[in-house]
């Protein structure tokens, strides 16, 4: 008669009782999770509201003011030209990337460890170097300019550095990668017998890849999209190299608040207002990029 | 009365790197016809039907479809249509959709293309699950979505690369079963592929069957089976007795076969390049031989000039149990002590192990063949 009590399965957690087996084993994720991200940004929301001294001292006393100030259309103009630099870094690199992602998929098995090997080389340069790299190519005096002059089709050098186009190029040069890898990822793991299949039904290679290749690397487009895009909207190294006084970007504003102006609170605010930023972008994004492409005609 | 050819392959070749895959196959297919192409793994039947299919270019030679060369029409321009070994449906579209693909490129009209689609799915029995997406199927059921949406586009022919390959046995004779008679009812010429020769032998009209590249032999699965035309084949399709032999004399449209000092006798009409001095083999299937635990001879009437049945006395050495039959491994009392394979009913079973039979088969069930 006994034997009939017992009822819920081995391993499946009663209800209403606490697993202490699984907290225990998920505390190292949470404790890195907590320190890393949870109490940096907790800190940066804090300071946001605060205020400082003449001598950039803190005064906790809780105000909207840095809010205030940075609807400035000064600022506002700078927000609004990282986010359209950040788009176009986006829109760059999946023009550049998807194809050469693609290349990378479809060749051989023994040559795609050396092709991803070559997207990802750059990386081991420092930043610095690499943008430094891009002025000798793109300043007055550069190779470029150089060499236009030389084959006579520029009387004068261009001003070809501290614009927006250069800061693009920088941006984009620096984060293909980021759109080329998680590309790469989900177009390598695509069942090929499902091209043949849309062509065996009758789909000339737009449709096929209009209606097959592209819905089922969408988790690709969109990963890539957002890790070029994050990084990008909020870069200052490269602004700052390459696009001067003429291409500020809001990176260079929370740079130089922290940096020079010893003005915390409002680089904290500034912070606030990238995340915040890029969050929603990213959050339209994902959902009209969702729906028009899964969404059939 | 000519018949019509519908595909028709000219010396195709086609070759992987070092790899010649297929090696000049000629072939005539004809409208409403299923033909299988049946050989080892890496045999080129794939290839083959690639070739049709527009995945593969020929090296060399040509595919016509209707008399026309289709050497330079792509997939999606041939009017043919493919079932893959792994189904290939799209994994983000619904069954409906899935089936409906092909028809929405070939621009259908919406109302024409509910009812094809659905038409195509109550055809494999698929009508209740429209709104499903592949995931949500079994792989039996995937399988019918994958037969559905090739078909709907009502091809001149069906192309089936292994597509019972990935289902359970008993779900692959009842789908063999199903697609025979789909391909009954919709009059398609279907050219499927497999590695299975029970499968083509259940389903086919004929059978190319193919060997390193080449065919070894077409025709129908019962002429395939009873008159293996090359040692491949005999060895291949089915299980069967191959006894090295040299042809001794032709007398009475009888073959005295010699196999070291034991004299065998074939059909010298049903034997392939018999020639007097020539090698070969003598192939018997296990189930044409007759089990006896006397001498049968008495019985039999010698009267009709030497053409009597082959009589030999062997040993059981082993006995296995393989469903409606037992098996006999056996071996003869001749001074080759061949091993022979024999079918007996399952009444005499293991009680004959050790014991000595008489193994007796017709001169038409054994076939020469040369290499």
């Amino acid at each position: 008669m006994t034997q009939h009590i017992k009822l819920a399965p081995a391993g499946t957690p009663q209800a209403g009782r606490f697993d202490w087996g699984k907290l225990f084993l998920g505390l190292p994720t949470i404790f890195w999770f907590v320190c890393l991200i949870v109490v940096p940004l907790v800190m940066t929301l804090i300071l946001s509201f605060a205020s400082r001294d003449a001598y950039g001292r803190i005064i906790y006393e809780w105000s909207f003011q840095n809010y205030i100030r940075f609807m400035d259309p000064l600022y506002l103009q700078i927000l609004w030209r990282s986010f359209y630099l950040g788009l176009f870094t986006v829109i760059i690199c999946l023009l550049i990337g998807y194809p050469l992602a693609y290349f990378i998929a479809r060749s051989p098995k023994n040559l795609k460890p050396l092709f991803l090997m070559l997207v990802i080389a750059p990386f081991w340069i420092n930043l610095l170097i690499r943008a430094y790299g891009w002025m000798i190519l793109l300043r007055y005096e550069g190779i470029i300019n150089i060499f236009l002059r030389r084959i006579g089709l520029i009387e004068e050098p261009l001003q070809l550095m501290y614009n927006d186009g250069a800061v693009l190029v920088g941006l984009v040069y620096v984060f293909l990668q980021f759109m080329v890898l998680p590309l790469f990822a989900t177009i390598d793991k695509m069942d090929w017998t499902l091209l043949e299949s849309a062509q065996d039904l009758g789909a000339k290679p737009f449709h096929t890849f209009r209606h097959i290749t592209l819905p089922l690397t969408l988790p690709g487009i969109i990963g890539g999209s957002i890790l070029t895009f994050v990084p990008a909207f909020g870069s200052f190294i490269i602004p700052r190299i390459l696009g001067g006084s003429n291409s500020i970007m809001i990176g260079n504003i929370i740079e130089t608040q922290i940096k020079t102006a010893r003005n915390w609170p409002f680089a904290s605010a500034s912070a606030v207002i990238l995340i915040v930023t890029a969050l929603l972008g990213m959050l339209i994004y994902v959902k009209f990029s969702g729906r028009s492409l899964m969404g059939g005609d | 009365m000519q018949k019509e050819i519908m595909i028709q392959l000219l010396d195709v070749a086609k070759r992987f790197g070092e790899v010649e895959a297929v090696k000049g196959i000629s072939l005539d297919i004809f409208p409403g016809e299923f033909i299988t192409f049946l050989g080892p793994s890496g045999c080129g039947k794939t290839t083959t039907l690639r070739m049709i299919g527009g995945f593969e270019d020929p090296d060399r030679g040509d595919v016509l479809i209707d008399g026309f060369s289709v050497k330079d029409k792509k997939p999606y321009e041939r009017d043919v249509n493919t079932v893959f070994q792994s189904y290939a449906l799209f994994p983000h579209m619904s069954v409906f959709d899935n089936v409906a693909f092909g028809l929405k490129m070939k621009k259908i009209k919406e109302s024409e293309l509910r009812t094809r689609v659905e038409e195509a799915l109550s055809l494999v029995k698929m009508e209740h699950y429209a709104n499903r997406l592949p995931k949500q199927l079994s792989g039996g059921e995937q399988q019918r979505v994958a037969v559905a949406r090739a078909i709907v586009n009502n091809p001149r022919v069906l192309l089936l690369d292994e597509p019972l390959g990935a289902l359970d046995l008993k779900l692959r004779k009842q789908m063999q079963v199903e697609l025979k008679h789909l391909q009954k009812k919709l009059k398609m010429t279907f050219i499927y592929v497999t590695h299975d020769q029970e499968e083509a032998l259940v389903m086919s009209d004929r059978v190319v069957v193919m060997n390193k590249g080449q065919v070894e032999q077409i025709d129908s699965p019962t002429d395939v089976y009873r008159y293996p035309k090359s040692r491949f084949v005999a060895d291949f399709i089915g299980e069967t007795n191959l006894l090295k032999c040299t042809v001794g004399e032709e007398k009475n449209g009888l073959l005295f076969l010699r196999h070291g000092q034991t004299v065998l006798q074939a059909s010298a009409e049903l034997a392939v390049g018999a020639a007097v001095g020539r090698e070969g083999f003598l192939s018997i299937r296990p189930e044409e031989i007759k089990v006896y635990e006397t001498s049968p001879a008495s019985q039999k009437s010698k009267a009709d000039g030497g053409s009597a049945d082959t009589i030999i006395p062997a040993s059981v050495e082993e006995v296995i149990f393989i469903g409606s039959t037992a098996k006999l491994i056996t071996r003869t009392k001749t001074p080759e002590a061949i091993v022979l394979i024999a079918h007996s009913p399952l009444a005499a079973g293991s009680a004959l192990v050790g014991k000595t039979v008489f193994l007796s088969w017709s001169p038409e069930q054994a076939i020469f063949i040369t290499e």
